[in-house]
């Protein structure tokens, strides 16, 4: 009787070989192609996109600069999320409106935020009036179009999935290690580092090697604040296709980072065993 | 400063009764605490609240703080908008139907079946999760160009081009959320069924399916709400005035920001955070992120 639930499976596997597996399989092929430039691409079988990336300084800049971005974004995203996730955890009512403050900014369209964002950090923005204003600063910053604004931008819209990720977390720590602790005579800054810390590193390290995937991948927002010639891949691969006309080239800037991607998702399935022993 | 239980009391909640009240002061650390949080909250706040704000201001160009109170860019919201928003909610319920038939079949046969090669399979099922929208969207920009070619059937640019990459973009969350479900959910139950002599189509449809109802429900929520937002792959695959919302807002805030861009994205903001506060008065934000 079990064994005829899976045919069940069917339906979906075909779905996604026709539509999804075989799209892929060419666009795998494409980065082994020659573009001839005219949106035309040359048959034979080629290596030379992934020379050029691995040689010209353009793309080494770029591959360099994503692995950069994904990593401070993540830094600030999990110093910013962590107070944020504790509270929530910690603070019944308050707690609760700060969840649904952060789901509700989650639920928010990505488009809506970049846009807000921007308004927010532009010349005549509320930040750059405050800097001026309190006359920290003579001219306004740069915030917009550029790599911080990306980044800036990013962070945002990854927070609140940091957040979400971590508050399980340090929900699952017992009030009563905390208490226990500060029983036996512990400032909360011991209790901090020696318990609470330690025990919500797994949820902390799987989290953020997730957030880093998808930041990887993040496109809309650092499109939108970065402006077009930011040194990313997801916006390089655009680029290539729709300006420079050259299918081969973001094909490969693809593989490049789906590879990325992939070896992200293989450190966190080989570290999560490990880490759940800890924890427990 | 520690809490001592009331031992009269069973609820397990630390009793404040004849003990020092935990008020801010007493605990600086919490002060520091609260004070980063209300400005990361601030931070994630802002964003919203200046397009509200800038949505209501009277200058052609867009300038803040505005001078002024209108409601005028409301009224004045062009047309490919509305399209674009009816286009979104039709492909997000299309292929929230799609995905929910796909995905919960194979649930179901992950969960209930067995076959030697289901973990391959369902990596294979999970793994557009992991592919970029980017890539996607390349990818099968490309692949709907060489079917065109040799199948005359024309995909880039229409719906079924887009349902088509929603549904595979969308379903793997149908499917975790099934399996997700069917783990809670134990197997006696069907099994008493059988044995009372319902068939399979019964014990389907009348107890295992309902049993992971609120898995079900959630899925297809969020398959519904990851189709609406979807930017990278929808990007590539659709044509500007025949795209989706948040597409069209993206070409918009791209090349020539108006006002009435502030407008639509101060609508569909107040929708979202409505939504997201009806469910929270109903059911509850934080039962829901805790019991899965």
């Amino acid at each position: 009787m079990k064994s005829s639930w899976r045919s069940l499976v069917v339906p979906l596997v075909l779905f996604n070989a026709v539509v999804y597996l075989f799209a892929h399989i060419y666009f795998f092929r494409l980065a082994f192609q020659r573009s001839t430039g005219r949106a035309q691409v040359d048959a034979g079988f080629t290596l030379e996109n992934f020379k050029t990336i691995a040689t010209e300084g353009y793309y080494q800049d770029i591959i360099m600069m994503t692995l950069v971005f994904g990593t401070i974004v993540v830094l600030i995203s999990a110093i910013l999320a962590y107070p944020v996730a504790y509270l929530i955890a910690r603070s019944g009512r308050a707690g609760t409106w700060l969840l649904v403050i952060t789901v509700m900014t989650a639920f928010t369209s990505i488009i809506v935020r970049a846009i807000g964002l921007r308004i927010a950090l532009g010349q005549d923005g509320p930040v750059n009036s405050i800097l001026m204003w309190t006359g920290l600063m003579n001219q306004p910053l740069p915030l917009v179009n550029n790599f911080l604004g990306a980044v800036i931008g990013t962070v945002h819209a990854v927070l609140p999935f940091m957040i979400l990720f971590l508050f399980p977390a340090l929900e699952g720590i017992s009030r009563s290690m905390e208490e226990a602790s500060q029983a036996l005579g512990a400032t909360w800054r011991y209790t901090f580092r020696r318990v609470i810390m330690p025990l919500s590193m797994p949820g902390l390290i799987s989290g953020s090697l997730v957030i880093f995937a998808i930041t990887l991948a993040s496109f809309s927002t650092p499109a939108l604040l970065g402006g077009a010639r930011i040194p990313l891949l997801s916006v390089a691969i655009r680029q290539q296709l729709t300006t420079a006309l050259n299918a081969p080239m973001a094909a490969a800037l693809g593989v490049v980072l789906v590879v990325l991607v992939v070896i992200v998702v293989l450190v966190t399935a080989r570290i999560s065993p490990s880490l759940e022993r800890r924890q427990k | 400063m520690t809490l001592t239980k009331d031992p009269h009391r069973t609820s397990g909640k630390p009793s404040v009764r004849g003990t020092q009240r935990r008020k801010l002061f007493n605990e600086p650390h919490r002060i520091i605490l609260w004070t980063v949080t209300v400005v990361t909250t601030s931070f994630l706040l802002l964003p919203t609240v200046l397009v509200y704000v800038t949505s209501v201001g009277p200058d052609r160009f867009v300038r803040f703080p505005p001078r002024g109170l209108t409601f005028r860019w409301y009224g004045d919201v062009d047309v490919r908008f509305i399209d674009a928003a009816v286009m979104s909610i039709g492909l997000g319920v299309t292929v929230a139907v799609a995905a929910l038939l796909l995905g919960v079949s194979a649930g179901l046969a992950l969960a209930r079946g067995r076959f030697r090669s289901s973990k391959l399979v369902d990596a294979f099922i999970r793994s557009p999760l992991q592919v970029p929208g980017v890539v996607i969207g390349v990818a099968l920009l490309q692949y709907y160009g060489l079917v065109a070619t040799h199948t005359g059937v024309p995909l880039f640019g229409t719906f079924t081009g887009l349902f088509l990459a929603h549904v595979v973009i969308v379903t793997p969350y149908v499917v975790s959320a099934t399996v997700a479900g069917f783990a809670n959910s134990d197997l006696s139950v069907e099994e008493a069924a059988y044995s009372l002599g319902a068939s399979q189509k019964r014990t389907l449809f009348q107890i295992t399916l309902p049993r992971i109802k609120s898995s079900l429900w959630s899925g297809t929520f969020f398959a519904f709400l990851v189709s609406f937002d979807e930017v990278p792959a929808t990007l590539f695959l659709s044509v500007t005035n025949q795209t989706t919302l948040p597409v069209e807002m993206f070409f918009e805030a791209e090349f020539r920001p108006t006002p009435t861009l502030y407008a639509v994205s101060a609508m569909v903001t107040a929708f979202t955070t409505a939504v997201v506060l009806i469910f929270h008065h109903f059911v509850g934000l934080r039962q829901t992120v805790t019991s899965r």
